[in-house]
């Protein structure tokens, strides 16, 4: 029985395909060129990889990707339910099953065509009958029928309760923007925006405008997990695993916890927080950078508040004046984020990451020892610290 | 438990887009907390979507959408 | 760093619901009262529970389970794809969530109306495009559309490549409902069949006669999982996890993998054996009974060989003579099984391994069971585990 699965396991190579508009291939094929750049970067064959995972939204079987690759035999494989907070969560699964000796070397993918093919922004119609169905269908009925429109709903009150003005939210774009229009492989590459920009942007949902929202794009990225011990022999330098974990806390719906006496904080974050000190002996004071999940401006606010980088109803404040920056007090989505990097559900920022470890960031701030990465909001999230080899 | 159909504004959004056919735009859509205690989600009718406050008191009104179908919408309690 | 899961974990309680043709309420409904039914067997509480594991294929969501029974935090949530391969895959989660320090708990669970609602002897048809849409693509306009007619491609060229007869699918078929008849639980209760009825069953896919089919059933099932440590303390006898693997083999496809050099053969089967003998430590010659899948007659053979029961070619002769019987060799499904207990995504089959562990069974063997094989479906990803007693 492991205590921890502190430092037992790190990644060990990541790779991404271009991200865009329009990819012009499958799904599958991009999961394939993902996974064989992960596994190249880590220096391994491909006949070291003995287990996959990947989302429950992701239409490439771990069987497909293993077929096309050539893997031949697969001890470990699973899928993350809820989208956008699986992410971190197949970080999760590879530790637990390297940790307890299922298997050696796992890697992990998500790969979509998120603009050209199936949008996730049309809303939600169709399929079977499920249980995330019958509770959005209290709400479609109204035209409350988007990410945007759900996450609108928390962003208001919060805003309301805590008088937060939309200055925090145009910083975090402005900010975010910055970071992409520096990285090659952002969306937003070369586009900087200011604060008439954000200002004049058209509303999507009220409180959130057009620059509040991420970018929904094509591509995929993955990433490999082994052992830290085996780690040491590989050519990257490897991101160790400080901690990791999922969330779903009480009342947990996907993305519409409306019920919940207090709509301005998300408790699911305060537990994947708890969990990954915990695990990790860390806390906020020893996080030097961040990847916060921002498939909206606003979700920012609840993670840093939930991760103890400022009290309670203060993220607001917090953000204000270049914390966020490269250089700040907490340089955050430094590729750019969902918001303009790509909206890859999350999967992009586990890469961003690792590059902050490895030193190797377009955006690289001084001395990125511990990075904290997390995935999702109003779902049930998840989220992991990585840090450097002693 | 039946409900009064009065409650208030807990926290609103105001749709722009997408738009979906059959809603009007900009469309409030709001979480309204009942007398009773719970909560329900809904539009907001008969304001005007720069009007909506924060714990402001509406009330039940069942309108017909078409012939097959009547949705408990809110309005605002007339002061 | 753990180098083996054996005996780390333990089923600690199971639940199931009813078995029918019309369960008249919703698969959350199901899901939800088999969940609690494990949970009160455990002698445990809905807040003692912080994992949840289900199907890629359940409709249910388990944060949704999680708010009907009371279970306030979930620190694991996970889906296991591949339809029957992945009952063990269930257990293979909870043991690696309790056994790397993530969760206290874990509850796996199942549950569907697969005869009132969706059928899968209904084929395939629409739904998104994915892999597997891609692969079934190319049989589909054949009419090659359901696991029947999947699974009899393959039993058709065991047969003609051992030179089987149909006689060890019909002793298959046969003692299975013998179980079933004896058990208020199954669908079968009370309904034995003979050699006789067998023959007379009418083609479902050749090789495969309907009693070489499972049946389609209501009905949910759910385990909870622990630490061994922690198991000591609560009422059931423990069911420890000796053993737990998943396995997907070479050019692996679900359910049609025709493009492999032999198809008489499963290679994940092997893969999933390996990994348990391995992790255990034992042998097939330590099993004392198994709950061995059984969608059709015909993947127990498959099975019987890759875990090494007897020789590759031979599961048709062994299994022949009572071999599977309640004093046989190897005792099997007896529950009846899929084939007439119920089909329950083979999470039936893991309670029913869970009550030859306790003695508890209604076809308990009067042998001693120190070890029980529970396995997962065919021509898929899959997987299996070794369940054993306290020492």
């Amino acid at each position: 029985m492991l205590t921890s699965i502190k430092d037992e396991c790190a990644i060990v190579g990541i790779g991404q395909t271009e991200f865009s508009k329009s990819s012009g291939r499958s799904e599958l094929q991009l999961a394939l060129e993902c996974v064989k750049a992960a596994i190249e970067d880590a220096g391994l064959a491909l006949s070291d990889i003995d287990g996959m995972v990947t989302l429950t939204i992701d239409g490439s079987d771990e069987i497909a990707v293993a077929r096309g690759l050539g893997i031949s035999e697969l001890k470990f494989f699973s899928r993350i339910p809820h989208g956008i907070g699986g992410a971190v969560s197949l970080v999760h699964q590879a530790v637990m099953a390297i940790s307890t000796g299922m298997c050696k070397a796992v890697a992990g993918y998500r790969a979509m065509n998120g603009s050209s093919g199936m949008q996730f922004k049309p809303g939600i119609a169709g399929g079977p009958l499920s249980t995330d169905q019958i509770h959005w269908s209290w709400y479609t009925p109204y035209g409350l029928s988007s990410a945007a429109g759900w996450t609108a709903m928390f962003t208001q009150r919060y805003m309301h309760e805590y008088g937060a003005s939309p200055e925090s939210l145009a910083e975090i774009a402005i900010t975010t923007r910055k970071h992409a229009a520096n990285n090659p492989d952002a969306l937003a590459y070369g586009k900087t925006i200011d604060a008439d920009d954000y200002y004049s942007s058209p509303w999507i949902v009220e409180p959130l405008r057009l620059y509040d929202c991420c970018m929904e794009a094509d591509g995929g990225c993955a990433f490999v997990i082994t052992s830290a011990e085996r780690a040491k022999d590989l050519p990257q330098r490897p991101a160790l695993v400080r901690g990791v974990a999922q969330g779903a806390a009480y009342d947990q719906e996907v993305m519409t916890s409306f019920y919940r006496k207090d709509l301005t904080r998300m408790p699911e974050y305060d537990m994947v927080a708890d969990q990954c000190y915990e695990q990790s002996g860390l806390g906020a004071g020893d996080l030097d950078a961040a990847i916060l999940y921002d498939a909206f401006t606003s979700a920012v606010l609840f993670q840093l508040e939930s991760f103890g980088f400022c009290g309670r109803g203060e993220a607001h404040d917090f953000v204000k004046g270049g914390t966020l920056g490269a250089g700040g007090k907490l340089p955050c989505n430094t590729n750019g984020g969902q918001l303009a990097e790509a909206h890859l559900q999350g999967i992009n920022s586990i890469n961003e990451a690792v590059r902050l470890i490895r030193g190797v960031s377009v955006n690289q701030p001084a001395g990125s020892d511990h990075v904290l990465v997390t995935s999702g909001m109003g779902v049930p999230p998840s989220a992991m610290i990585l840090g450097k080899a002693v | 438990m039946a409900s009064s159909g009065k409650g208030s504004v807990y926290s609103f959004v105001v749709v722009h887009r997408p738009p979906f056919p059959g809603y009007d735009y900009p469309l409030v859509v709001a979480i309204i907390e009942l007398e009773e205690g719970t909560r329900i989600i809904s539009n907001l009718i008969g304001i005007e979507p720069e009007k909506v406050e924060m714990g402001m008191p509406v009330e039940l009104s069942i309108e017909k959408v078409d012939d097959e179908l009547k949705l408990p919408l809110f309005r605002p309690v007339a002061a | 760093m753990l180098t083996s899961i054996k005996d780390e974990c333990a089923i600690v309680g199971i639940g199931q619901t009813e078995i029918s043709k019309l369960s008249g309420r919703s698969e959350l409904q199901l899901a939800a009262e088999s969940v609690k039914a494990a949970i009160d067997d455990a002698g445990l509480k809905p807040g003692d529970i912080d994992g949840m594991t289900g199907f890629t294929l359940d409709h249910v969501d388990e944060i949704e389970v999680a708010r009907n029974v009371g279970i306030p935090e979930l620190r694991l949530l996970s889906r296991m794809p591949h339809g029957g391969g992945a009952p063990m895959s269930l257990i293979h989660q909870a043991v690696m969530a309790v056994a790397s320090g993530m969760c206290k708990a874990v509850v796996g669970y199942r549950a569907m109306n697969g005869r009132s609602g969706a059928r899968y002897s209904s084929g395939v048809a629409e739904g998104p495009e994915t892999t597997d849409r891609i692969s079934w693509g190319w049989y589909m306009p054949y009419g090659l559309l359901t696991p029947a007619c999947w699974v009899a491609m393959h039993t058709q060229r065991y047969m003609y490549q051992y030179g089987a007869s149909d006689e060890g699918l019909a002793e298959i078929a046969v003692t299975q409902r013998k179980f079933a008849a004896n058990n208020p639980r199954a669908l079968y209760y009370q309904r034995p069949i003979t050699v006789e009825d067998y023959y007379n069953s009418p083609w479902i896919v050749e090789p495969l006669r309907l009693y070489d089919c499972c049946i389609e059933t209501d009905g949910g099932a759910a385990f909870v999982i622990t630490s061994t440590e922690r198991a000591k303390d609560l009422p059931q006898a423990p069911a420890l996890i000796r053993a737990v693997a998943q396995g997907s083999g070479f050019d692996q496809e679900v359910m049609t993998s025709f493009y492999r050099d032999d198809i008489t053969f499963l290679p994940e089967y092997d893969l999933v054996a390996r990994q348990c003998y391995a992790q255990s430590g034992l042998g097939p010659d330590d099993l004392d009974a198994a709950i061995i899948y059984d969608a059709f007659t015909s993947i127990l053979l498959f099975q019987l060989e890759s875990f090494g029961f007897c020789k590759r070619g031979e599961a048709h002769e062994w299994v022949k003579g009572g071999t599977l019987d309640i004093d046989g060799r190897l005792p099997c499904n007896t529950n009846g099984g899929q084939l007439s207990e119920g089909y329950v995504h083979g999470l039936n089959g893991l309670a029913e391994g869970v009550r030859l562990i306790r003695g508890a069974s209604v076809n308990q063997p009067s042998k001693n069971l120190d070890h029980v094989l529970v396995t997962s479906g065919a021509s898929m990803p899959t997987s299996a585990a070794i369940l054993g007693k306290l020492d």
